[in-house]
């Protein structure tokens, strides 16, 4: 290739990279989420390929075609079926690992402040899945008149009539204290990206006893034995997950009490996204290059291309 | 194919069905209540448990026996 010819390549791809630092976008999103304003495994889930389900999950990503002992040959996939973190994903539910944006309305209206608030602790996984905005129908859609705290889980969304929420986040208001912002949002997120509850995992559940959880839960929910059973006391079927042992201050971990567990120990809910919660989650959904990658990949392409001749000055571009 | 009904929902596909289930069960949303007889009822979520890993049939199980 002419020198030209690797200059103007050089040049195109840095165009290219600032393009996307200052745009907030790439060509790498896809879908047709890239469209809205300002802003989508192996578990035995669906077994016919002929049935909607099965297809949706197989249209945002491949990995989740359904399966009897499926395992894509992917070494990507194997690494991650390998990889010593914990955050179970129900894999049928997973977005894949392209980065993507989910769009996100509200069910009522609900000021602007509010709004980038919700949305902010939504992207405080920091991965590559990001929540954006729309004022049209979003994929994932909020409503504070329900009752609870809720999400439906990853790719299921798309399977929720758009006349309803997929996230219910009761009565949160600009009043409601940060505190709840990070424990509450921040876990519905979670599971939008696909991670269900820790506590449901079968290392923590041996560790509670049922007969004291039927009480407590009677006592504070109102819970019959069968729902205790259902919400508390079926573990996640291993073959369903992909993750290692459970963590008990993941965000997506539940707090239980003392008086319920065998040890007489509390399980300890995440207040806030750990480090790992955060590590798995970028793992599985890689984020975008970091500045100082993106400079670095394009510190090597000049200095290998253009030595000191260029003189482009091409680092403000990447500013935040 | 039978319409499947939810209480306070409507008409639901079974792929929502199913993705109301496992957020019941793994999210803490609300529980689906079928509309219909027993039979019908129990004929949804046979469906269900034939399409589910063995977390979905252990719920229909237990939702067959209320």
């Amino acid at each position: 290739m002419a020198e030209i010819d690797t200059l103007r390549d050089a040049l195109s791809r840095i165009s290219e990279i600032s393009r996307e630092a200052i745009s907030g976008q790439g060509d790498s999103y896809s879908g047709p989420e890239a469209e809205v304003e300002g802003v989508c495994t192996p578990k035995a889930l669906p077994l016919h390929l002929q049935e909607r389900a099965a297809r949706t999950a197989t249209q945002v990503n491949p990995m989740n075609a359904p399966m009897f002992g499926f395992v894509p040959d992917d070494d990507a996939f194997r690494e991650l079926l390998s990889d010593p973190l914990r955050i179970a994903v129900l894999t049928s539910k997973y977005w894949g690992s392209s980065r993507r944006r989910l769009s996100v309305s509200f069910m009522e209206s609900t000021p602007s402040e509010l709004r980038n608030r919700i949305i902010s602790h939504l992207n405080a996984w920091q991965c590559g899945i990001q929540f954006v905005h729309t004022s049209g129908t979003g994929q994932v859609r909020i409503s504070r008149e329900t009752d609870g705290y809720w999400s439906y889980l990853g790719t299921d969304i798309l399977h929720i009539a758009t006349s309803r929420p997929t996230m219910s986040l009761q009565r949160f208001s600009m009043s409601t204290p940060d505190r709840e912002y990070r424990r509450v949002i921040r876990h519905e997120g979670g599971h939008t990206l696909g991670f269900p509850h820790e506590h449901m995992r079968r290392e923590l559940v041996a560790r509670i006893d049922p007969e004291k959880a039927y009480a407590y839960f009677l006592r504070t929910q109102g819970w019959s034995r069968t729902m205790v059973d259902q919400q508390v006391l079926t573990p996640l079927d291993e073959r369903s997950i992909f993750a290692t042992p459970a963590d008990q201050t993941s965000i997506m971990c539940y707090q239980l009490p003392a008086e319920i567990t065998r040890d007489e120990r509390p399980i300890v809910g995440g207040p806030d996204i750990n480090g790992t919660d955060r590590t798995f989650a970028r793992r599985i959904y890689p984020p975008a290059p970091s500045f100082d990658e993106r400079r670095e990949r394009v510190d090597v392409q000049v200095e290998e291309q253009f030595s000191d001749e260029a003189g482009y000055s091409y680092e403000p571009v990447f500013a935040d | 194919m039978k319409t499947i009904r939810l209480i306070g929902v409507g008409e639901v596909t079974l792929e929502e069905l199913e993705a109301r289930l496992s957020a019941y069960v793994n999210a803490g949303a609300p529980k689906p209540i079928l509309e219909g007889t027993r039979e019908e009822k129990a004929e949804v979520l046979q469906r269900v448990a034939t399409r589910g890993d063995a977390q979905m049939r252990a719920v229909v199980e237990s939702l067959l026996k209320e």
